[in-house]
């Protein structure tokens, strides 16, 4: 389970949270991604549709120290939510917010 | 009913302010492609064609797409509103959470979802460049039975 052995970061993404409806999450609810998969010992639930933008804000954290480096902007305390619409178009989504824990290689 | 989808997303609402998409902005999903209609609100290079999509946005909407293009209801996929219209925003914060609690954020968009039914799908017009290769045409295992049957 190596494939992405170079990862020096756990993400935890943490469901803050949830406005109007939604069937999966109730605000506190963990996720954790690590070395390429979800530890599903310290995850609660996942939802899929919540998965497609946690996808990309895991592969990115895993590795911010090379961002953080090169000077860019910081966006560690940047929130991101589900792609699904909150009323009055749709019936909610979710926030959730992502904390980068360093990891011994 | 054909069977054969287009997806129109069409943008009903930005909150805050988005580079790339304004209301009334389209994206039309067809099959396996992404076309944006109109213009984009930032020219990316002098002289070159402006019709750039927001990467970002199309991942938020990929759980989504493969079923819409093969025709599943939005009020199926959990994402329709009360006018059975499906309805996705990209994965920034609106920008109350930003005027109420500081979250950061520069703006979101809401996408309305409509399914058009359609005669052809654009990877329909290669069906008959795969055959001749001895290759399946687009679509699946029941249009391999369909070119069967037709050259009985």
């Amino acid at each position: 389970m190596n494939m992405a052995y170079k990862a020096k970061y756990k993400v935890i993404a943490t469901v803050d949270n949830v406005h109007g409806i939604c069937p999966v999450y109730k605000g506190g609810e963990k996720i954790v991604m690590q070395d390429g998969v979800l530890n599903l010992q310290e995850t609660d639930v996942v939802c899929l549709q919540l998965l497609s933008t946690l996808i990309h804000e895991y592969m990115v954290k895993q590795h911010q120290d090379y961002w953080k480096m090169e000077g860019g902007f910081d966006y560690s305390k940047e929130k991101t939510k589900c792609p699904r619409a909150g009323p009055p178009y749709g019936e909610g989504y979710v926030i959730v917010s992502t904390e980068t824990v360093p990891q011994e290689l | 009913m054909s069977g054969k989808f287009i997806t129109v997303l069409e943008c009903v609402e930005v909150s805050g302010f988005c580079p790339i998409y304004k209301v009334g902005s389209k994206v039309v999903i067809d099959e396996c492609l992404v076309w944006r209609t109109d213009n984009c609100l930032v020219q990316y290079r002098a002289g070159t064609a402006e019709s750039a999509n927001c990467y970002p946005f199309l991942v938020d909407v990929a759980p989504y797409f493969r079923s819409l293009c093969r025709g599943v209801p939005p009020k199926e996929l959990g994402i329709a509103g009360a006018d059975d219209y499906g309805y996705v925003t990209c994965k920034n914060l609106p920008v109350k959470w930003f005027l109420d609690h500081e979250y950061y954020t520069h703006g979101n968009v809401t996408f309305r979802i409509q399914l058009l039914p359609t005669d052809q799908n654009y990877n329909d017009q290669f069906d008959d460049d795969l055959r001749q290769r001895n290759m399946p045409p687009y679509g699946g295992s029941s249009r391999i039975d369909e070119t069967s049957a037709s050259a009985d």
